[in-house]
């Protein structure tokens, strides 16, 4: 038994280590594993390195299906990047860790005075402690936001560091990120993944858990709010679905219980900010910002953000909204700082830093710039902003022509630029290929202004390189991420990681985008299950009995196939000379299937459905996550099918449709009683109600020979699932007056227009009752319009035809009506709930000329 | 000399704007050299909100939004101001200080001068540039005086340059107008601003009026003046000094000064935000009046 285990921790480890010059965390070349990596390699090694594989799909899994995604600016993969999580985690032993804690509290303590003197005396500049250059010439330093205050003692509410270990063992720091810190909420859903998949790597540690920070983190906001309110609202504001840690800012806002907003989700009236809500504008206290700080007013900072909100630096100068971390304090994220924070560090605490930070050499002094120029070499050259465009590169890699380059645009401009000392961090094992490898890894921690003083989480996100030997370890490059436990000495009491969110006392909020974004996946949900519905009876009709040009079978086929013309709206399709397309009417069914570029088809709506879907994440719980990520891999499969291969297309439908339709369920559950389930069932319920009237008016506007009637009716039924009832309700033969019935009127059928109708008419009242008290507004009288004249129409008078003619122009003209009515429904629904504001800058769009 | 402002800008939408936050930059500068005896802004339609702030650079900017639909908004900005004679400049012209000294005593003494360093530093709308610093050096020689190489530089841009309205917006870089070599005042200062920061001198952007004189034997038409822009140059141990480059003056006293920053966007009189979509279209009269006494 110890053999093979020895054998097996052998052959994990083969090869581990080729370079002596790189520390690694784990492994040393005379000791072998630490003693503090022990206990975990072991149990690697009790789950056998196949089933430690076989997990590690299992977590990358599961991940997926939670939705866990980093998205990367100009993939094609856009939106989806899957999360990738290495199923070591980083071990830090309790007292290394306490050294790292005081390190970096310190760290945090100095520049949140810094920040406070940047905005307030500018004490550090004066005394030269702080070249002003330095601070004038960066972006991050926002003149509008001088003098301003947050409440309290912390100016730095939130604070996160990217730490490692250099050569010599000792802990370095790289690189503060001061204005908006990413990366907890990830760091959150791995210990999650981690303990849910791999529990037994858990065995004889003592991790410390990571929620009581969140609960600090909440306090911390709560403090922030304005005239220490008691129940604050607090929103997260998020530049949107496209950002590249959108997933990360809708986990957050559920797991803290705070609202995701976006910019136009706010506005700034009367000195406050509000929140535009189906119900109104609510009052917000505090904004928790993953927002860049020139993009949050346009009015003051950057012209050209539509991100912001116009007015909110003016609510924040009064004090009446609080902005964590504040607007300006991206004016620590200048890399330059590092050379000088040394002499803060004795201005304010006459200490020396804990932590020592990597030597750097402004360049907008001359000694320091000639000394970067003399040794580019050994230096890494980087700018004090982070938005410039430049990127970074090692000095030794460049050629000759390159460094000559670099140095004239340094001398150019010297203040820009920095050199930072080149230092290779500690390595951690990634599991590869069934083996362990050292990666450079680097551990982002996270701090929060507490009660007395900074609060730090134990644990954080490491990030190891995506390659051996590599030392880029951003995400933007496809870093790989790590758990990171620091062992505790406490016994654990609690049993999970979850915690409990502070009760906010206060009524959750449906922001109007969101309830836009709900309706719209309430309508492209069923839009998407309809239309399949109807494609998949077409396809049967097309592939079990061919295409035959005569008789009855072809008439009833163009008509259905000049239905899902009508459905998708992809005209002229079968409707007008459509001699072409009917020779192989195939082809143009896998069109309005499979592609997506094809406005109207059924990946076409997928892809909004899915937008709109990603749009309102935070809504979902984890099950309906799962059943999405099951969705995108039907979408993929259905997007990969070639013409030929169009009969596997109706598994492929079954298959979408009994993911929406779950999805669907899990929605209305998990959505009980609340606005946001109101906008999706009237989305739901407009959407079917339309596509009904297309398919009716389609099919049963003309009057058609006895046997293609009963195809047609047939069909119909069945693509409704209505033709069970039918029979047992009618008992008769298929014929147009008792289905008309049946789909426009019976009150037991759930898909008839006028069921549907009672269902918008509530939720129409429900609305109207939040807005004034009252039971009505335009929009439900206009509902009720619509249901009284589906409850007074005359079926028989309808389905005559004109003389001498088969069309029944009474019915047709009855449906036109009613889709014209839905369709002002919609109107006035997004009109008073959705509002949109759209806003531009003072002056021409081009830019206005100078008045003189 | 004292004199009467008053600066009407009115904008017309052609949609209704529901919402509107504009930043004005109206109220002139309370100084050493101008003393401001009164100043009103009248406002149509009457803002929901308005607040003036002191912003970083120590002018009166003033916040106002307006919460209703609205089709126009005028801005109408009256002010009173006594001018005494700008010391300054004949002081500077007495000043024997070699511009390369004073780059070098700036950046020596980066505490003192914590303030005024900035004004050597790239801004929006003043950027770095091989173009401007070659443009700018034979002003500047070896051991050319501060004094006389502004001067020079200023005679450079005048005949460089030709004041013509219309080539030009808020947003043609000042490398263009080197090359269009037509602007308007915002040009010229801007043009001569960055010259200055590019070789290391601290400048910075005056936003004013400029009393201006009908042709002779004719009365002067009410609203032919305009808003102005000028340069202000760092002396040390003097202070600013105001070049006016588009007339190739010093500022006098018919110079008026509303709001300094490091360029027009810091003070440019008008900034807003309005919700919605539709064309706009400006008008603008200023009218600067001497009075009597």
């Amino acid at each position: 038994m110890e053999q093979t285990q020895n054998s097996l921790l052998q052959s994990l480890t083969q090869g581990y280590l080729t370079n002596e010059s790189v520390l690694d965390e784990c492994i040393t070349l005379n000791d072998g594993v630490k003693e503090k990596w022990k206990r975990l390699l072991a149990n690697i090694e009790n789950l056998g390195a196949a089933e430690f594989k076989s997990r590690h799909q299992e977590l990358l899994k599961l991940l997926k299906e939670n939705g866990v995604t980093y998205n990367v600016y100009g993939d094609s993969d856009g939106l989806n990047r899957p999360w990738l999580l290495d199923p070591v985690p980083l071990v830090i032993s309790a007292s290394e860790w306490r050294g790292a804690e005081r390190g970096m509290k310190q760290r945090a303590f100095v520049l949140n005075k810094v920040l406070g003197d940047m905005y307030g005396d500018r004490v550090l500049l004066k005394k030269g402690i702080i070249p002003p250059e330095l601070i004038y010439s960066h972006p991050g330093f926002l003149r509008a936001c001088d003098k301003i205050r947050l409440p309290g003692d912390y100016q730095l509410p939130l604070y996160a560091a990217d730490i490692s270990r250099g050569p010599d063992g000792r802990v370095w720091v790289i690189k503060d990120q001061a204005q908006a810190p990413s990366g907890m909420g990830y760091a959150l859903e791995n210990r999650g993944a981690l303990s849910r998949v791999i529990p037994e790597l858990f065995q004889q540690h003592q991790v410390a858990r990571l929620g009581g920070f969140f609960n600090s983190l909440m306090q911390a906001l709560i403090q922030l709010a304005p005239q220490g309110k008691d129940h604050p609202r607090i929103v997260l504001l998020t530049p949107g679905p496209r950002n590249e840690t959108y997933f990360e800012h809708a986990y957050l806002a559920s797991y803290l219980g705070i609202t995701l907003v976006q910019g136009e989700d706010l506005i700034m009236r009367d000195s406050f900010v509000w929140i535009k809500t189906v119900e109104g504008l609510e009052k917000v206290d505090v904004i928790l910002r993953r927002v860049d700080d020139t993009f949050c007013d346009p009015l003051e900072l950057r012209e050209d953000s539509q991100l912001g909100i116009p007015g909110l630096l003016q609510a924040v100068r009064k004090g009446n909204v609080s902005v964590a971390n504040p607007l300006g304090s991206s004016v620590l994220e200048n890399i330059g700082l590092m050379a000088f924070l040394h002499g803060a560090f004795k201005y304010f605490l006459n200490e020396d830093p804990i932590i020592p930070m990597i030597a750097t050499w402004w360049c907008g002094q001359k000694k320091e710039m000639n000394h970067v120029i003399d040794n580019l070499d050994k230096l890494v050259i980087k700018t004090t902003e982070r938005m410039s465009g430049f990127q970074t590169v090692m000095g030794s890699q460049l050629s000759r022509s390159e460094k000559d380059e670099l140095i004239r645009k340094i001398k150019f401009e010297p203040f820009r630029y920095v050199g930072q000392e080149e230092v290779h961090f500690s390595t951690a094992p990634v599991f590869t290929k069934e083996k362990l490898e050292p990666r450079y890894t680097v551990l982002r921690t996270y701090l929060v202004g507490g009660k007395d003083e900074y609060e730090m989480m134990r644990g954080g996100l490491a990030r190891c390189s995506p390659e051996k030997g590599s030392f880029l370890v951003s995400n933007q490059d496809g870093g790989i991420s790590k758990d990171t436990w620091v062992e505790s000495t406490v016994k654990n009491t609690k049993p999970s990681v979850l915690y409990q969110a502070p009760d906010m006392k206060r009524k959750a909020v449906l922001p109007s985008r969101t309830a836009e974004n709900l309706f719209w996946v309430g309508r492209y949900t069923q839009r998407v299950i309809r239309t399949s519905r109807f494609l998949r009876i077409v396809l049967r009709h097309l592939t079990q009995k061919g295409y035959i040009h005569q008789g009855s079978d072809s008439e009833s086929l163009l008509i259905l196939l000049q239905t899902t013309t009508h459905l998708t709206y992809s005209y002229p399709g079968f409707v007008e000379e459509a001699e072409e397309l009917l020779k192989n009417p195939l082809k143009e069914m896998h069109q309005l299937i499979c592609n997506p570029d094809r406005a109207g088809s059924i990946l076409f709506t997928l892809n909004n459905l899915l937008k709109a879907m990603y749009a309102a994440r935070d809504r979902w719980t984890i099950d309906s996550w799962r059943i999405i990520d099951e969705i995108e891999n039907v979408k993929r499969r259905i997007a990969a099918l070639e013409p030929d291969g169009i009969r596997h297309v109706l598994t492929l439908l079954d298959l979408l449709t009994g993911g929406l339709l779950s999805f669907s369920e899990m929605t209305r559950q998990s959505m009980y009683r609340s606005d946001g389930r109101v906008m999706y069932r009237m989305g739901q319920l407009i959407e079917e109600i339309q596509v009904e009237l297309v398919q009716y008016r389609s099919i049963l506007s003309f009057q058609h020979e006895e046997s293609t009637e009963f195809q047609l009716l047939e069909s119909l039924l069945l693509s409704n699932q209505n033709l069970i009832t039918y029979r047992s309700v009618y008992r008769t033969y298929l014929s147009a007056a008792p289905t008309v019935d049946l789909l426009f009127l019976n009150s037991q059928n759930p898909t008839s227009v006028l069921s549907q109708l009672e269902g918008v008419l509530k939720y129409a009242r429900i609305l109207a009752q939040k807005e004034r008290g009252g039971d009505d507004n335009e929009i439900s009288r206009l509902v009720f319009e619509c249901y009284s004249s589906v409850r007074l129409m005359n079926i028989d008078a309808l389905m005559e035809t004109e003389k001498d003619s088969d069309y029944r122009k009474g019915f047709d003209e009855f449906c036109g009506t009613l889709q014209k009515q839905m369709a002002q429904v919609y109107t006035k629904l997004s009109a008073t709930y959705f509002s949109h504001s759209t806003y531009q800058q003072q002056g021409s769009k081009e830019g206005f000329q100078f008045e003189i | 000399m004292r004199y009467k402002i008053r600066h009407t800008t009115e904008y017309k939408y052609q949609e209704l704007v529901t919402t509107g936050h504009n930043r004005l930059c109206l109220v002139p500068l309370n100084s050493d050299e101008q003393s401001l005896l009164s100043s009103d802004v009248k406002i149509s339609p009457t803002p929901d909100e308005q607040t003036y702030v002191t912003d970083f650079f120590g002018n009166t900017l003033l916040f106002i939004s307006i919460y209703k639909e609205h089709d126009h908004l005028t801005i109408q900005s009256e002010s009173t101001l006594d001018i005494q004679s700008r010391i300054n400049a004949e002081r500077a012209y007495n000043s024997t200080i070699v511009w390369h000294d004073v780059v070098s005593q700036l950046s020596a003494n980066g505490d003192t001068y914590a303030d005024i360093i900035q004004y050597t530093l790239p801004s929006l709308y003043i950027p770095s540039s091989e173009e401007i610093r070659a443009f700018a050096a034979d002003c500047f020689q070896e051991n050319t005086s501060l004094w006389n190489g502004c001067q020079t530089l200023m005679n450079k841009i005048f005949k460089h340059v030709d004041f013509k309205a219309g080539f030009t917006t808020v947003n043609t870089p000042v490398e263009s107008v080197l090359k269009l070599r037509k602007g308007v005042c915002q040009d010229f200062a801007h043009l001569m601003i960055a010259c200055l920061r590019n070789i290391g001198l601290p400048a910075r952007y005056v936003s004013g009026y400029l009393e201006t004189f009908p042709p002779p034997g004719k009365e002067k038409l009410v609203g032919s003046d305009a808003s102005h822009a000028w340069v202000a140059v760092y002396f040390p141990d003097l202070g600013w000094v105001e070049f006016d480059p588009t007339n190739c003056i010093l500022a006098s006293h018919t110079h008026l000064t509303i709001a300094y920053g490091r360029d027009y966007f810091d003070v440019a009189p008008i900034k807003g935000i309005v919700f919605s979509s539709g064309n706009q279209t400006l008008g603008v009269k200023v009218d600067v009046e001497r009075m009597a006494g």
